[in-house]
C-alpha cells in the first residue's frame, strides 16, 4: 500500500531521450557551492536524485540521509515524504523551485522532476510594528514572510470571500506578490486593474514594496506617495472590509493598501478602537497639527516681512525685539533654522537609540541656544521651528511625514515673496497637485470629486458614525458609481 | 477603471459647488458698487429681481443642454442652426468668457495691489492665470476636485467675514426699506449687475457630464440662493455702515468695510487680507472654468487643435490683455460695456436654440 | 507629452516668484508707527508729529518710544519729508490713532485726513481726537502707566478697558460717515493735556460738514449716549448729592414730517441703580427718579438747543428721515434741523438700591476707648 503510494508518486516522471533533467540542471547550477545533486538509490526507472541548495532547505526533510539503512529500498526513502505536496515540473519550473528552497527529485534520464515542498525560509518571530505603534490595539506586525503575513489576514478574517491573486515580479528575483481582496466588497474594476498594473511591471528586482508601489503607478506624483503602506494586520484587514485592495510583497513587511487617498494618511489604525468623540478629537489634533506644519513656518516669514499688519502691534513689536541683532532676512533666517532642524531630526534616525538621543539633545538644546545667542536667528524663529518638528512626528504616516517635510520649505518660499497671499497661492498649488494625481485609477482625493473610490466614507476628519460625517454631506462625487 | 472623459459623470452637487465658485470669485469686488450706484431706494429689490431673471436664464439654459444629452452647449448648436449658431453663438461667447476672465483677473490684481501689496507690481500679479492655466490642464474632473477643497477653505472664510461685518452697522442707514421708485431702471448699472448672474454659462462645456442636464439650473438655484445673504451683506454691510452716501464714493465698498471692523478679541488685525485669500481661491477655480469652456468651445469648432497647447494659448492671450488694461476704472467700464453681450448670451442665445428646435420639431411632426 | 507639459508649466508658475521680493521688509527694517498728531505751523503749513514705539530689546537701556515731527505744506508732504529723516521704512499700517488740533478741526479736517481712506496707509479703524493746547506734551511724555505708545490712546478710549459712556470713541471711519453723511454729522472727542496721565477728555466737538462747530461737555455726552443708545453700563451721576449707576438706556424715537418741518419725539428709558446715598437721607423712589428725569431733560433741551443752532445733526436723527424725506432733498437736512421740533421724555427707574445697609450707619466705636 505504501509502496504503490511511492510508485505512484514516481509516476509523474517522463522519459525522454534527449533533454534530461538532471544535466541541464548540474549546468545551471554549475558555479553554485550550495548546490547538490544526491543520489538516494536506484528504482525501476533508474537512478534517483535529490537536487536542492543546502542553504535554503529544511534539514528536517534529509533525515533520511543519515539513517538511511543500505538495505531500505528507494521507496521506503521516499515514503518519508508522504504527506508533503509535490508536483512535477519541467525544466524552467524545476530551475525556479530549486531556487525558492524547493526539492526536485528526479532520475538520471527523466525530463521532468517532482517538486518537494521543503523549503525554510529564514524568518523572524512576529514583533510589534516599527512604524506605526499604537497604545490600545492588536500588538503584532507582518514580518518579511509571504506566507506568515497571509496567515496572519486569514486568521483575522475567517471567510472564504478573501481572495487572494497571486504572481512573481521581477525577471531575476522571482518575489512573490499577492493581492488580497474581499469578493464582493471589492470594486472588481479595482482588482482588474491592480492585477493587470502588476502583470506589466517589467523589472529585474523588486526590493520593497515602496518600489514597487511605484512600479505599479509609473504616472503619479514624484512627491506624495500613491497608497498607504502599512505593517498593521489589524489596519489591513479594516481597509479590507472597506473595498480597499492590499498588496503583500514576499521580503518585506509593508503591505500596501490600494488605492491611497490623501485623506487615509491621517487616520490612525486606532482610531477606529475609541469611543468616537476621542477619535474625534485626535482627528482634528492632527488635521491641525498637519496645517500647523505645513504654514507654520510661512506664516512666521509672511507676519514678520510682509503682512505686518495682520497680527498686533505688542506681537510686531516682540518680533521686531528678538529680531534686533539678526544680520539676515527672515527667509533666510527661518531656511536656516528649518535645514538645521532637518538635519537633527535625520541624524536622530539613523543612528541606534541610545546615541539618537544625545543627538537630539546635542542638536536641539545646545544648538538652539548657541544659536540664539550668536545673535544668528531669533527667539521667536526657535520656538517657531520647534513646534513645526514637534506638530511633524504627529502626521500618523511615516511617508507623508517626509512629503511635509519638503512641503514647508515650498510654502516657505512663496510666504517669502509675497506673504499671506503667498502662502495661499502654494496651498492652492498644492491642491491642484493633489486633484491631478491618481492612485490606482482613482481620484487621490477620494471621497472628493468624480473618480472616487466606490464605498470611500469618510474624509478623515470626522469618522465614526456615517451620518455625521463631513463626507456624508458632501459626498460630491462617486461620479463613476456603477 | 481609468475614468476617461466619456464615462465622467458629474453629481449635482458638484455643480453646485462649481456654480459657489463662480459666485464666490465674481460677487463682492464691482457688484456692491454697482449695486449702490444703481437705486437710492431699497437695494435688495434690484438684487431680487437679477436674482430671478438669473434663475430664469438657468432654466432656459438647461433647456438647451437637456436638447442632446451627453453634448455640450456648442455641439448642440452647431446640430440646432447650424454654422449660423456658430458665428452666432460660439464666438460670443468666446468673445464674452475670453473678456470675463481678462477682468476678472485684472479686477483681482488691481485689488490685491491697492489693499495688501502695494508695490508688488502688476504683471508679476496678472501671472497668477498662469496657475488657472494650471489647473485647467487636469480636465473638469481635477478642477471639479480641486474645488470642493477650495470651497471648503474659502467659504467659511466668507461667512466668518460676513458674521464679523455684522458689528456697527446702524439699521437707519438702510431705510427706506420697502419702497422702490424704480430708479434703478433708467441706470445702465443695474443691468451692469447681471454680470454675477450669468454664472450657469459656464456650464456650457462641463453639463454634458451630467446625468439628468434638464435640471442644472437646480444646483445653480441652490447655489444663487447660499450666496444671496452674502451677496446681501456685501451690499448693505457697508452701505449700513458707512451711509450709502459715503459707500457710493468708495472704489470697494466692501473691502473698506472689512478694514472698518475691529474686535478685541479678534486674533487677525487685518480682515481684507482674508478676504483677499479667500477670493484667491475663488478666482483660480473660476479662471479653470473658464479656460475649459473656451478650449471646448475651440474643440468644438476645430477638432483636431491641440488641447493643451490651446490652454497654454488662451492664457497667453489673456495674460497679454491683461497688461493693456490701463487702469482700475477701465474695468469697471469694461464690465459696463459686456452688458448688451451678456444679456445676448443670457437670454438671447437659448431662446433662439429653443425656438429653433421647437420649429423643427414641429416640421418634423407634420411630415 | 502632457505630463512634461503639466510640470514645465508648473515649474514655470514657481519661476514667476523667482524674480523678486517687493513687499518684503522685515519687521526690524520698519518703524512701525503708532500715532500721529496734526497741528498748524506758521503760515498755513501744517506739523505731523509721530509717534513710534520702540521694540524692547535684550538689555534694557533703551528708550521706549520715539517722537520725530516734520512741518510740510501738507500732511502728505510732511510725511514724505519725514521719510527723508528716518533710518528705517515708515510703516503706518499699525497706526493706532490720530489727533488733529483744534485749529484744524475748526477750518475743516478733510484736507488733512483725506489721505488716510485714499491711500489705505492707515487702518480704518484708528481712533481720532481733537487736542488743544498743544501736540509736544502728549507727544513727548512717557505714558505714566508703562503701557506701549499708542496702545495707551486706544485703552484710553475702548471700552474694554479705560472707555466709560462719557468717552465717546470714534473711529477713523466714523469721522468720514459723517462727512459724507448729509444726515449726520459727527461727534468726536476733544482732549486736553492733564497733569498726571498723558491726557483727559474736555468734552465732544460736533462738527457741521467738516468744520468744528462747538463742543458740548462730558455730563452732555450722555445725553448723546441715551438718544443713540449706545449706553454702556458704568455712569455715576450726581443728583440730589446722590450717585447713580445707570444700568441701561433705551430711547425710543418716533419722528414725523409736520408741514415740511420734521418732529421728532425721543422717548428715552433708564433703569439705576444706587451707588451712594448722600448719609442717612431716606431715599425715596419716586423722588429720586423725577429728580433725575427733571436733570436729564433740562441737559438734553440744552443739548439739542446747541446742536440745532450750528445745524449739526450729532444724534444721526435724519438718517431716520431716510424714506420720509426724498433724496435730493438730503442735502437740506441740517437746515431741516435746525427747525425742527425735538421732544425728549425721559422714564427713569431705580432698579434697587444696591446692597443697601438697612439700619441707619454707625460708626463703629474705636478700639482705645
Amino acid at each position: 500500500m505504501e509502496l504503490s503510494k511511492g510508485a505512484t508518486m514516481l509516476q509523474h516522471l517522463q522519459h525522454t531521450s534527449s533533454e534530461f533533467l538532471l544535466p541541464r540542471l548540474q549546468e545551471a547550477f554549475q558555479h553554485a557551492a550550495d548546490f547538490q545533486a544526491v543520489c538516494i538509490g536506484e528504482s525501476d526507472a533508474g537512478k534517483l536524485y535529490l537536487l536542492y541548495l543546502t542553504t535554503l532547505v529544511g534539514s528536517d526533510h534529509f533525515i533520511f540521509n543519515v539513517n538511511r539503512q543500505p538495505q531500505d529500498g528507494v521507496l521506503t526513502t521516499l515514503h518519508s515524504y508522504y504527506g508533503t505536496s509535490y508536483s512535477a515540473g519541467d525544466f524552467s519550473a524545476c530551475e525556479k523551485a530549486v531556487c525558492a528552497g524547493k526539492t526536485v527529485l528526479c532520475t538520471a534520464e527523466s525530463a521532468n522532476g517532482l517538486i518537494l515542498a521543503t523549503e525554510n525560509p529564514q524568518q523572524r518571530g512576529l514583533q510589534q510594528p516599527q512604524t506605526e505603534n499604537v497604545i490600545q490595539g492588536p500588538m503584532y506586525g507582518f514580518i518579511e514572510n509571504y506566507q506568515t503575513n497571509i496567515s496572519l489576514i486569514r486568521q483575522r478574517m475567517q471567510t472564504s470571500r478573501l481572495k487572494i491573486w497571486e504572481t512573481s515580479v521581477g525577471d531575476l528575483t522571482n518575489t512573490k506578490v499577492g493581492v488580497v481582496y474581499l469578493e464582493g466588497v471589492t470594486d472588481p474594476g479595482l482588482v482588474q486593474y491592480t492585477c493587470g498594473q502588476i502583470s506589466a511591471i517589467q523589472a529585474d528586482g523588486i526590493q520593497e514594496s515602496g518600489e514597487l508601489l511605484r512600479f505599479m503607478n509609473p504616472g503619479s506624483s514624484r512627491l506624495f506617495p500613491a497608497a498607504v503602506t502599512t505593517e498593521r494586520p489589524d489596519r489591513v484587514t479594516a481597509s479590507l472590509l472597506n473595498g480597499k485592495i492590499v498588496v503583500l510583497m514576499d521580503g518585506t513587511p509593508f503591505s500596501i493598501i490600494a488605492p491611497g487617498s490623501f485623506f487615509d494618511f491621517w487616520e490612525s489604525p486606532e482610531d477606529q478602537y475609541l469611543t468616537p468623540l476621542i477619535a474625534l478629537f485626535l482627528r482634528w489634533l492632527r488635521f491641525i497639527a498637519l496645517m500647523i506644519n505645513l504654514f507654520l513656518p510661512a506664516f512666521y516669514v509672511a507676519v514678520t516681512s510682509v503682512n505686518i499688519d495682520l497680527n498686533r502691534l505688542e506681537i510686531s513689536l516682540a518680533a521686531a525685539g528678538s529680531r534686533e541683532g539678526v544680520p539676515y532676512p527672515v527667509w533666510i533666517e527661518s531656511l536656516i533654522m528649518l535645514f538645521l532642524l532637518d538635519c537633527i531630526v535625520e541624524a536622530g534616525i539613523r543612528l541606534p537609540r541610545s546615541i539618537s538621543s544625545t543627538v537630539t539633545m546635542v542638536g536641539g538644546v545646545v544648538l538652539g541656544q548657541a544659536i540664539i545667542q550668536a545673535n544668528i536667528v531669533s527667539n521667536l524663529l526657535v520656538i517657531i521651528v520647534a513646534t513645526t518638528a514637534l506638530t511633524n512626528f504627529i502626521v500618523v504616516d511615516y511617508q507623508m511625514g517626509l512629503v511635509q517635510r519638503i512641503l514647508k520649505y515650498f510654502t516657505l518660499a512663496g510666504a517669502s515673496v509675497i506673504g499671506i497671499l503667498g502662502i495661499f497661492i502654494c496651498f492652492a498649488i498644492l491642491v491642484i497637485c493633489l486633484s491631478r494625481i491618481q492612485s490606482f485609477g482613482v481620484s487621490y482625493l477620494t471621497p472628493i470629486g468624480p473618480g472616487a473610490r466606490i464605498r470611500s466614507m469618510s474624509l478623515g476628519l470626522i469618522g465614526g458614525s456615517r451620518k455625521f460625517s463631513l463626507s456624508y454631506w458632501i459626498t460630491f462625487g462617486r461620479g463613476s458609481r456603477q | 477603471m481609468n475614468p476617461s472623459n466619456e464615462e465622467l459623470k458629474i453629481s449635482m452637487p458638484q455643480y453646485f459647488v462649481l456654480q459657489m465658485m463662480v459666485f464666490g470669485a465674481i460677487s463682492f469686488h464691482v457688484y456692491p458698487w454697482l449695486v449702490l450706484q444703481s437705486t437710492t431706494q431699497s437695494y435688495w429689490i434690484p438684487i431680487l429681481i437679477w436674482m430671478l431673471l438669473g434663475l430664469l436664464g438657468a432654466w432656459l439654459f438647461s433647456r438647451v443642454l437637456a436638447l442632446h444629452q451627453g453634448k455640450d452647449a456648442y455641439t448642440i448648436t452647431k446640430r440646432v442652426l447650424g454654422w449660423p449658431g456658430v458665428i452666432l453663438f460660439i464666438v460670443p461667447l468666446l468673445w464674452f468668457m475670453w473678456s470675463a476672465m481678462v477682468i476678472i483677473v485684472r479686477a483681482h490684481s488691481e485689488i490685491i495691489s491697492m489693499t495688501i501689496l502695494h508695490s508688488t507690481p502688476q504683471w508679476f500679479l496678472d501671472g497668477m492665470i498662469f496657475i488657472g492655466v494650471f489647473l485647467a490642464f487636469g480636465g473638469i474632473g481635477s478642477i471639479i476636485r480641486a474645488s470642493v477643497l477650495f470651497l471648503l477653505v474659502s467659504f467659511p472664510l466668507s461667512v466668518g467675514l460676513v458674521l464679523l461685518g455684522f458689528g456697527d452697522l446702524d439699521f437707519n442707514l438702510g431705510k427706506p426699506w420697502l419702497y422702490t421708485n424704480g430708479d434703478f431702471l433708467t441706470s445702465p448699472k443695474f443691468y451692469t449687475t447681471s454680470f454675477i448672474w450669468a454664472g450657469y454659462l459656464y456650464y456650457a462645456a462641463c453639463g454634458r457630464y451630467a446625468k439628468q442636464p434638464k435640471k442644472l439650473w437646480r444646483p445653480y438655484t441652490v447655489a444663487a440662493l447660499c450666496f444671496l445673504p452674502l451677496l446681501a451683506a456685501s451690499v448693505y454691510q457697508p452701505a449700513l455702515t458707512f451711509s450709502p452716501e459715503m459707500s457710493r464714493i468708495l472704489t470697494l465698498p466692501y473691502i473698506s468695510k472689512m478694514d472698518s471692523v475691529s474686535y478685541y478679541w479678534l486674533v487677525i488685525e487685518n480682515l481684507t487680507a482674508v478676504f483677499i485669500v479667500s477670493s484667491i481661491l475663488y478666482l483660480f477655480l473660476l479662471l479653470a472654468l473658464i479656460l475649459n469652456c473656451i478650449v471646448t468651445a475651440i474643440k468644438a469648432v476645430f477638432p483636431s487643435w491641440n488641447e493643451k497647447l490651446l490652454y497654454v494659448l488662451a492664457g497667453v492671450t489673456a495674460y497679454a490683455a491683461i497688461r493693456l488694461i490701463p487702469s482700475w476704472e477701465w474695468v469697471e467700464r469694461a464690465v459696463e460695456w459686456d452688458t448688451v453681450l451678456r444679456l445676448y448670451l443670457m437670454y438671447g442665445f437659448p431662446m433662439a436654440v429653443l425656438v429653433k428646435s421647437f420649429i423643427s420639431n414641429k416640421m418634423r411632426a407634420r411630415q | 507629452m502632457s505630463r512634461r507639459a503639466a510640470r514645465c508649466l508648473a515649474i514655470l508658475c514657481l519661476l514667476l516668484f523667482l524674480p523678486g521680493c517687493w513687499d518684503v521688509k522685515d519687521v526690524d527694517n520698519r518703524l512701525l508707527e503708532t500715532a500721529i498728531g496734526i497741528e498748524p505751523a506758521d503760515g498755513d503749513r501744517v506739523r505731523v508729529w509721530m509717534r513710534f514705539p520702540l521694540p524692547q530689546s535684550q538689555d534694557g537701556a533703551h528708550k521706549d518710544f520715539f517722537v520725530i515731527k516734520q512741518e510740510g505744506s501738507t500732511v502728505i508732504e510732511a510725511i514724505d519729508q519725514l521719510r527723508l529723516r528716518l533710518p528705517k521704512s515708515l510703516d503706518m499700517s499699525q497706526n493706532q490713532s490720530i489727533f488733529l488740533d483744534q485749529a484744524l478741526a475748526k477750518k475743516g479736517f478733510m484736507p488733512y485726513l483725506e489721505f488716510t481712506i485714499r491711500d489705505r496707509t492707515v487702518p480704518l479703524d484708528s481712533l481720532i481726537a481733537i487736542t488743544t493746547g498743544g501736540m509736544k506734551s502728549i507727544f513727548e511724555r512717557p505714558n505714566p502707566t508703562g503701557e506701549l505708545s499708542g496702545i495707551y490712546t486706544k485703552l484710553f478710549f475702548e471700552r474694554y478697558a479705560g472707555g466709560t459712556s462719557q468717552k465717546n470713541v470714534v473711529s477713523l471711519w466714523e469721522i468720514f460717515r459723517g462727512y459724507y453723511d448729509p444726515l449726520e454729522e459727527c461727534l468726536v472727542p476733544v482732549l486736553v493735556t492733564d497733569s498726571e496721565t498723558i491726557f483727559r477728555v474736555a468734552g465732544n466737538a460736533f462738527f457741521r460738514n467738516d468744520a468744528m462747530v462747538g463742543m458740548i461737555s462730558p455730563e452732555e455726552t450722555l445725553i448723546y449716549e441715551i438718544v443713540t443708545s449706545k449706553m454702556s453700563p458704568f455712569e455715576i451721576e450726581t443728583a440730589d448729592k446722590m450717585n447713580l449707576k445707570i444700568l441701561n438706556s433705551s430711547a425710543d424715537i418716533d419722528t414725523d414730517m409736520n408741514n415740511g418741518k420734521p418732529v421728532i419725539r425721543i422717548h428715552a428709558k433708564l433703569s439705576m441703580t444706587l451707588m451712594d446715598s448722600a448719609r442717612g437721607i431716606d431715599i425715596k423712589a419716586k423722588h429720586l427718579e423725577a429728580s433725575i428725569n427733571r436733570l436729564i431733560e433740562q441737559r438734553a433741551a440744552a443739548v439739542f438747543r446747541m446742536t440745532q443752532a450750528q445745524e449739526s445733526d450729532i444724534f444721526g436723527l435724519g438718517n431716520r428721515f431716510r424714506g420720509k424725506v426724498p433724496p435730493s432733498q438730503y442735502d437740506r437736512w441740517s437746515k431741516l434741523y435746525s427747525k425742527a421740533t425735538l421732544e425728549f421724555k425721559l422714564d427713569s427707574e431705580l432698579k434697587n438700591t444696591g446692597l443697601q445697609l438697612r439700619r441707619r450707619p454707625f460708626i463703629n466705636p474705636s478700639k482705645e476707648k
